[in-house]
């Protein structure tokens, strides 16, 4: 089954964004330097940047379709993003920030939901701290338990490891497999690390220069090295 | 006579009334100018400065002409609810009201735009309509900005002189706020009484800046 389908081009300043590829539910990875418009992909994604041309599916839902005219709001797209730093809202302790996209449900459902991840990303006891008394790797956690709560259909996650030091990386990427797994849930992320997308990713998306230059398991498209547009076909 | 207790009532009330309306309309205004692009937003930025530079009397001038009987927002009135604004409470409210606007304006224009719009997005992608964001992400998070805003506003209405004598009058008993009694006790030589009115109004004033600045402490975003 076709997960997502991104189809999109967007003049951004004077960087031309135009990417296409389609990728199968799992985790998949844009990997790039920076600059390469991975995060705009990502955005365009979440209805935060609207394209010019192209389209956006979902599991065969449209989010995006400039021929025909179809745009479905940010709200509508259901999926959670996990900001590169964040974005924990700094006025709200963790139990808010997490219930904040679940805010409209009754407290009895928001309490189970909320417990429950808490236990997931092993955020017991945190719940009545404010954001700027965590680590950085809780911080990161609580801004994944945001994400999930309503129950997203696709989570997007930018650089979500570049704030942390290198031993902490090491763990929660694991964890973030484990949790892909568990959920079953489809994950596009955004990195620059080689490392990273090698111990992450399913599938491969990688980008330079606004571009898609291979698309594919992980070992086969990062063993291209030095892979980029003005060198790309060479055999 | 000059009551130089109701004068000083007079005018915390009216400037609490005008820093109420000024806070919502203010608030309102500073959020459209710092978040949507349309058409007519740098005049609509310039008119609601315009009481900040025009001499408070040519406001007041302007006023008379929109409320009076036969003013293009004044007769309406009149002929709907019979209700006459000149020299009144009310009147009083508004020229301060006006006079206050643009200290409100510009500050919650600059706080509101100092909020990352990543908390925005953020709300967005949670499922939080424009609106819901506003009230629960983007205002608390101006709040200092939009509080010392609220404070610049009532300073401003407490002391707000030119503009309210030309709509409210110096109405004894009535319409005669504290700025206006120190200025008919000083032309009529009862300087004592100036005096009194004048330490009167700086304390009241000093008190609320102190108040202000210590409930505005110890948040840090």
């Amino acid at each position: 089954m076709v997960a997502l389908s991104v189809q999109v081009e967007k003049q951004l300043g004077n960087f031309a964004l135009s990417v296409d590829f389609t990728v199968e539910s799992g985790l998949t990875v844009l990997f790039g330097p920076s600059g390469c418009g991975k995060s705009s992909t990502l955005s365009a994604v979440a209805g935060l940047i609207k394209p010019e041309q192209g389209q956006i599916t979902l599991a065969g839902e449209v989010f995006f379709d400039a021929r025909l005219g179809i745009n479905l709001s940010t709200q509508a797209r259901q999926v959670g993003y996990v900001f590169q730093n964040y974005a924990l809202f700094p006025h709200l302790d963790v139990r808010r920030n997490i219930c904040f996209g679940i805010d409209g449900t009754p407290p009895e459902q928001q309490r189970e939901r909320l417990q429950e991840l808490l236990t997931l990303l092993r955020l017991e006891g945190l719940a009545d701290r404010l954001p700027t008394q965590l680590s950085g790797g809780q911080q990161q956690r609580v801004a994944i338990a945001r994400a999930l709560a309503p129950r997203p259909r696709l989570l997007l996650l930018d650089e979500p490891f570049s704030a942390l030091d290198s031993e902490l990386r090491e763990e929660l990427r694991g964890e973030l497999r484990r949790l892909q797994q568990r959920l079953d849930l489809p994950i596009l992320m955004v990195t620059h690390t080689r490392s990273e997308a090698l111990q992450l990713a399913d599938t491969v998306v990688r980008l330079s220069e606004g571009r898609v230059v291979a698309v594919g398991p992980a070992v086969e498209v990062l063993a291209l090295k030095n892979w980029s547009a003005t060198t790309g076909f060479s055999w | 006579m000059l009551d130089l207790w109701f004068s000083l009532r007079l005018s915390l009330t009216v400037a609490c009334c005008a820093t109420v309306i000024v806070g919502i309309v203010g608030t309102a205004i500073g959020y459209l100018l710092a978040r949507y692009r349309f058409w007519g937003r740098e005049l609509l930025d310039a008119l609601t400065t315009l009481p900040l530079v025009l001499p408070p009397t040519v406001v007041g001038f302007y006023l008379l002409g929109m409320l009076g009987k036969r003013g293009w927002l004044g007769q309406y009135l009149v002929a709907w609810t019979g209700l006459e604004l000149l020299f009144t409470f009310q009147a009083a409210v508004i020229a301060s009201t006006v006079m206050a606007l643009p200290l409100m304006v510009k500050t919650a224009r600059a706080a509101i735009e100092s909020v990352d719009p990543v908390y925005e997005q953020a709300a967005y992608t949670l499922g939080k309509s424009e609106r819901q964001t506003a009230f629960q992400v983007t205002l608390p998070l101006a709040s200092r900005g939009l509080f010392a805003g609220l404070v610049l506003s009532f300073a401003r209405a407490l002391g707000e002189f030119g503009a309210t004598l030309m709509v409210a009058g110096n109405i004894p008993g009535k319409t005669q706020t504290m700025p206006l009694a120190i200025y008919q006790a000083t032309q009529s030589g009862e300087d004592a009484l100036a005096l009194t009115m004048v330490a009167l109004l700086t304390a009241a004033s000093l008190a609320i800046l102190l108040v202000t600045n210590h409930l505005s402490q110890g948040r840090t975003w």
